[in-house]
């Protein structure tokens, strides 16, 4: 039982309470959704119910309790028995090298006798459907593994109550579906479970009820079958039909590393005019496609051209080519966010004249005008990344690269990027879309390409490509509301 | 130079206990630094790159890994063979007469042998630890014989997130270049530009990655208490010991001889 009272905080040095007069409480072995936007105070939330955030990292007023007790002056060799919780990013959160390790790890630092750590990463193992992971080393796992090893890691304390703070943003399609599975079982033996997500279809029907965040207050979200109506999260835009000249083009494109086949004889053409979605589970060569599109990776065989000149790892493509990475952070350099607009342009020769007016033009489109003397790091998340499209878009590629731009962001700001995204296409320049929501692809893009273990299995408009993955039994692809 | 690390395997010396390793290891570097005799050398060379050949590591694919130390080992020799005019002549191919620039000598020759092997010895006893000692399983192993546990994890944590920063690394490197940042002529300046547009976004991530390793670390009880448990069983076998007593033996036995 996790117990919100009257609760507010405001972190040290902010003016605005981060968790403004919440009550909520979540009962024995219910399993709720907290859903809300990005700085709705989602994750603050879930530290204070874990002990992670106190008094002394801000100010806090009312009371957070796990099972009847005060959190605050709970021990904490009490609480991680009692609460635990699992991070956004799998990768962050390991501390070993091998999978038994790991599992271990919770129990071995209680100083549990050797058989009884045993039992317990066994049986954790099993519950999240893991067993098979045992002796792996963790580094050779997939995402949707690495998160599995992870709630099993917080499983082997045992405790009574489970948070997951945002659990599927690095996961594809078909681990998300399978995270599900695993907290419907953990829900049936009992646990109570809180997770936390602002993308939430996976997890639906196995949740008794959701509670939305917004600003720092908790509201009630009606019946659970409206919210699933609500899953739907974008407006499907209209096709863009005018097909302009031909921008990339990819042909018997194969790439290994090492013996590890990444590429196997891709062809894909992409068109001014035309937002191209790439979708496939995580190791389907996404990156590795558009890694070598850039010239970053040298093909082992085929060709790619790029507005019909062969790539290689030169700068004369770069200017016409807008990259956006999946972390934003990796993408931010400059000391102040008007620099950062102005880093490509400046280093693409653009004139003075012209770098101040599209500076100015793009920070006023993207609502950063404010921030111009401010440190890039300060941002918020969101803010972060509409800071790394304007970074790109100002210097008018014809080519957006964006390579899972949207991890981690709320609707309204994929909506925000996607409208500039969608202008600049229907003015004749290309996007390659790299993304695992389905639902983002069928609403945004003209054209979907499926990539499975380096192959492109289907190529074509977004309804044609979600029929054949409905045929071949991937229903996780499907977008919300596909039948 | 290509990676040197764990080599994933069976042998005899991947079953061993990382601390007959140890123990191997640190024999040899006490006979390369202190053993004064060529041929005994030469024996303990002819040691270590057999035992490099049967633990799994192979003794082409470890010369390989360390190409380029073997080229400084014959840099070494070739030097001293030049410029050490000790002992007895053996060959000098400029005409009497005309100098002693390019004679050979005995102890020149026994100089620079004595040189790169020592070298090669350590290197190739190294190259035989690290190649066949899984980096936790010495982490562990370390820790369930009395090192303290927070420097073990210490140790973890880095063999862990080195690759992930490196991974990172070149991913904010070629943020920068899609870009334009471009380096045509490596100076300081340029240098130093490039070192602050990839030191600061991987000063930020580590920092993410710091606060979120914590949150995992704490919220899984480290640091609770002094002592923990573990669930790998470590066994000081009797060929363990075997291999402790006969590295000991033959290192002293061959100081004295020396």
């Amino acid at each position: 039982m996790i117990d919100f009272h009257e609760l507010t905080y405001t972190y040290d040095g902010r003016d605005e309470p981060a968790i403004r007069d919440l009550d909520l409480s979540v009962g024995d072995n219910e399993f709720i959704l907290i859903k809300g936007r990005s700085g709705s105070g989602k994750s603050t939330l879930a530290k204070l119910a874990t002990g992670f955030l106190g008094p002394d990292d801000g100010e806090i007023s009312g009371s957070v309790s796990i099972d009847g007790k005060a959190v605050a002056s709970t021990p904490r060799e009490e609480l991680v028995e009692s609460v635990g919780l699992v991070q956004q990013d799998p990768e962050s959160q390991m501390v070993t090298l091998r999978v038994a390790d790991e599992v271990a790890f919770g129990p071995e630092n209680l100083g549990l006798e050797r058989g009884e750590i045993s039992r317990r990463v066994t049986d954790s193992l099993e519950i999240v459907g893991g067993g098979d992971l045992f002796g792996r080393e963790i580094q050779d796992l997939s995402s949707g593994e690495k998160q599995k090893v992870a709630i099993a890691s917080v499983l082997a304390l045992r405790p009574r109550n489970l948070i997951l703070d945002e659990p599927t943003s690095s996961l594809d399609p078909g681990s998300t579906m399978g995270l599900g599975v695993v907290l419907g079982n953990l829900h049936r033996q009992g646990l109570t479970i809180v997770v936390i997500e602002h993308r939430y279809r996976w997890v639906i029907e196995y949740i008794d009820r959701a509670v939305e965040l917004d600003k720092g207050r908790a509201r009630e979200v009606g019946h659970i079958g409206r919210l699933a109506d609500s899953a739907a999260p974008f407006r499907v835009q209209k096709r863009h039909h005018s097909r302009g000249r031909k921008l990339i083009s990819v042909r018997g494109l194969s790439f290994s590393y090492g013996r590890r086949k990444a590429l196997h004889e891709v062809d894909i053409e992409v068109h001014g005019g035309e937002i191209l979605g790439i979708i496939g589970d995580n190791g389907s060569g996404k990156t590795t496609l558009i890694s070598t599109i850039m010239g970053f990776l040298r093909p082992a065989e085929g060709s790619v051209e790029v507005k019909g000149r062969p790539v290689q790892a030169t700068s004369d493509i770069w200017s016409d080519i807008g990259l956006v990475f999946q972390n934003p952070t990796h993408q931010l350099i400059e000391a102040t966010v008007g620099d950062e607009i102005e880093f490509g342009p400046r280093n693409f020769g653009m004139p003075d004249d012209d770098i101040g007016e599209k500076c100015r033009i793009m920070m006023d489109y993207f609502d950063l005008t404010g921030y111009a003397l401010s440190s890039p790091h300060s941002l918020s998340v969101g803010e972060k990344r509409r800071l790394n499209v304007a970074s790109v878009a100002v210097y008018e590629p014809d080519i957006f690269l964006l390579d899972e731009p949207f991890i981690g962001q709320d609707l309204g700001n994929v909506e925000r990027i996607m409208e500039l995204i969608g202008s600049r296409v229907a003015g004749g320049s290309a996007c390659v879309l790299v993304t695992h929501d389905p639902d983002l692809a069928m609403a945004y893009c003209d054209r979907v390409a499926f990539l499975e273990e380096g192959e492109i299995k289907a190529d074509g408009d977004p309804e044609s490509v979600f029929r054949y993955l409905d045929r071949a039994g991937k229903d996780w692809y499907l977008p919300a509301g596909w039948c | 130079m290509q990676r040197i690390g764990y080599i994933e395997g069976d042998s005899f010396a991947h079953r061993l206990d990382p601390v007959s390793k140890i123990v191997v290891l640190l024999s040899f570097c006490v006979f390369a630094i202190f053993e004064m005799n060529t041929n005994l050398m030469v024996a303990g060379f002819v040691l270590v790159m057999a035992m490099v050949s049967i633990s799994g590591i192979g003794l082409v694919r470890g010369l390989r890994k360390l190409r380029a130390v073997v080229v400084l080992c014959v840099a070494l020799f070739l030097f001293q063979v030049i410029f050490n005019k000790s002992g007895g002549p053996i060959l000098n191919p400029i005409p009497s007469g005309l100098g002693e620039v390019l004679l050979i000598t005995t102890g020149g020759i026994r100089a620079g042998a004595r040189i790169a092997l020592r070298l090669m010895i350590i290197v190739l006893a190294s190259l035989f630890f690290v190649g066949t000692t899984d980096p936790s399983t010495l982490a562990y192993s370390l820790m369930k014989r009395g090192i303290p546990y927070r420097y073990g994890f210490t140790f973890i944590l880095a063999m862990r997130f080195v690759p992930l920063f490196q991974a990172e690394a070149s991913t904010v490197r070629r943020a920068q270049t899609a870009r334009g940042l471009r380096i045509d002529r490596p100076g300081p300046r340029s240098l130093m530009r490039l070192a602050r547009y990839t030191f600061v976004p991987l000063l930020v991530s580590a920092f993410r990655r710091v606060g979120e390793i914590s949150v995992s670390m704490e919220g899984r009880g480290f640091g609770l208490r002094s002592e923990r448990g573990y669930l790998r069983v470590s066994r000081f076998r009797f060929s363990d010991l075997l291999v402790c007593l006969t590295s000991l033996a033959l290192t002293s036995l061959a100081l004295y001889l020396g």
